[in-house]
């Protein structure tokens, strides 16, 4: 039995969003050290019960998305902030669900719970298929890969590898480390079912590094470990990533919007209650298309029912970043897609069918600057 | 974490939204393809525990990490602006019964509940800026009760589903 309780909240980046304000406002508008200590508090209490129960375990969230994420704009990149995090931080907004929502996770911040999970508890509870769930595959159960774990011996395996793709030809990946007594570590790489190679070895103490040089909108896997005297540790979990697709060029049609001088192709797709599926089309007045340099009109069934508004905004002044803002008038699916020709990256914005849309305002969407290596 | 500032929930477990539908639905939908692999985990819990559910993703996890014949089991206990005291009364625990006497080949139970409770605010009993000391105490005992109760529930089923499956030991 697992609990499995929560990352922090953000109530101060996203206040324009889903409700937030009035979120907020119930609790009596705490500071980011407020929440987050509450939250700490309860899960404290959560963790005695835990303690005094041999067959629960409690996975501890706390400051994953600060370390996965970062906070770039001011300086702090990913793996700089190790859990529990800063406690007068709330969660990156870049980490929130669709970047607005105040108490919801991405995606990709759900997956980085996962491995969480699969660190902490699951490679224990379920393993590698051997029996004894260690996850080496050498049946001994203590995780090394057949070596020992006794101080003195090979460095503990490194943890939490996380691989994010920064252009159609890099990846960040970010880890724990967790031993004291590494000498290097070790990055692998891997294509599809090929077997893993050494890429690159890097010094003691390092949590994050680059791999360049990568195929675009291709799919890698990598882990790493960590190496002394002694001996290899155990290999990290495994962490896929595709890489971006290549920089292009936007060509506007009946369905796709090329807004910022062509910077940004932006399209969508509808599913109805039926699960039927079809292309967004842009919405024209008298011959003309409903397209600005910033903005456009997409309809899903008819042009006289506009169903989407879809805006790229210059925020680079601001932030640093273009923003994505939307207004769709619809409970009909979509997911929206917005490519940034550029550097390649692509954001996905969804909406299951039944649910009417909410705003999307995306303040981090695309950074202005090309990702540098 | 309160779906509720996203897809509200009526206060009964037994009424279902149009995510959770949707959800059934794709579920649905979705068993044809992974039969082959055996659910050995149930997520229980609020909107954390539906994301997860809805994302896939332990099944990711779990095939990142060379175990692709595992699956996760969470389109009715996995409901967004649950409470913890909602799922240590009666009709949480029978969902929970129910889910497991389903899928005996289960033997984990991931519990994610307590943020809608402190995200309730004053007036619905949970944390606040300055809550008095003795008033916290007693929203924390509560919290812990309710977990407990669920804890106990759900490993006693655990326990009774793999006598009854012979399945491995916990």
């Amino acid at each position: 039995m697992v609990l499995s309780l929560y990352d922090y909240v953000n109530f101060t980046a996203t206040q324009g969003g889903l409700e937030c304000q009035q979120a907020w406002a119930v609790l009596g508008e705490p500071t980011p050290r407020q929440i987050n200590q509450a939250l700490s508090e309860q899960q404290a209490a959560l963790a005695v019960f835990a303690d005094a129960r041999p067959r629960v375990t409690l996975v501890d969230h706390r400051g994953l998305m600060q370390f996965a994420f970062g906070f770039p704009a001011e300086g702090i990149q990913p793996g700089d902030l190790v859990p529990p995090g800063d406690l007068d931080r709330p969660s990156p907004a870049a980490s929130m669900f669709l970047g607005v929502d105040c108490i919801h996770l991405s995606e990709e911040g759900y997956r980085i719970l996962g491995r969480n999970l699969w660190q902490s508890y699951y490679a224990q509870r379920l393993g590698d298929g051997d029996g004894d769930g260690d996850g080496d595959g050498d049946g001994d159960g203590d995780g090394d890969g057949g070596g020992g774990g006794d101080p003195g011996t090979v460095p503990t395996a490194p943890t939490m590898l996380s691989a994010t793709p920064t252009s159609a030809t890099s990846v960040a990946l970010t880890w724990t480390d967790a031993s004291a007594d590494e000498s290097a570590f070790v990055v692998e790489r891997r294509v599809g079912q090929q077997a893993f190679g050494e890429i690159a070895r890097r010094p003691a103490g390092t949590r994050t590094w680059t791999d360049q040089g990568l195929e675009p909108a291709t799919t890698y896997e990598y882990r790493v470990f960590a190496i002394n005297a002694q001996g290899a540790s155990a290999r990290s979990n495994l962490a896929s990533v595709t890489t971006l697709l290549s920089p292009s060029t936007c060509t506007a049609d009946e369905s796709t919007l090329c807004l910022r001088d062509g910077r940004f192709e932006v399209r969508a797709r509808w599913t109805d209650f039926e699960m039927r599926t079809g292309d967004a089309r842009v919405v024209t007045l008298d011959d003309r298309r409903a397209e600005s340099s910033d903005s456009g009109l997409f309809y899903f069934f008819s042009n006289d029912n506009w169903e989407q508004q879809v805006k790229v905004l210059d925020g680079c002044g601001v932030n640093g970043q273009f923003w994505v803002f939307s207004a769709a008038t619809t409970n009909v699916g979509f997911e929206l897609v917005v490519v940034d020709t550029v550097t390649g990256r692509r954001i996905i914005y969804e909406n299951p069918p039944g649910v009417a849309a909410p705003a999307i305002t995306d303040t981090a969407a695309f950074p202005c600057s090309s990702p540098q290596p | 974490m309160p779906s509720s500032l996203r897809r509200p929930l009526s206060p009964g477990l037994a009424a279902i939204s149009p995510g959770i539908l949707c959800v059934l639905l794709l579920a649905g939908c979705f068993s044809q393809t992974v039969e082959a692999q055996t659910p050995r985990v149930l997520l229980v819990g609020d909107s954390w525990a539906e994301f997860m559910w809805s994302n896939r993703t332990l099944r990711e996890v779990f095939v990142e990490n060379g175990r692709p014949d595992l699956a996760e089991r969470g389109a009715v206990t996995a409901i967004g602006g649950t409470t913890a005291a909602q799922w240590a009364g009666s009709q949480g625990l029978e969902l929970i019964s129910e889910e497991l006497a389903a899928w005996p080949t289960i033997d984990t139970v991931q519990l994610t509940v307590g943020g809608n409770d402190l995200l309730a605010g004053a007036s619905g009993g949970g944390w606040y800026v300055g809550i008095p000391q003795q008033e916290l105490d007693a929203f924390t005992t509560r919290v812990v009760r309710d977990v407990t109760i669920v804890v106990d529930h759900a490993l006693a089923q655990i326990r009774r589903s793999r006598w009854c499956s012979a399945s491995t030991t916990m």
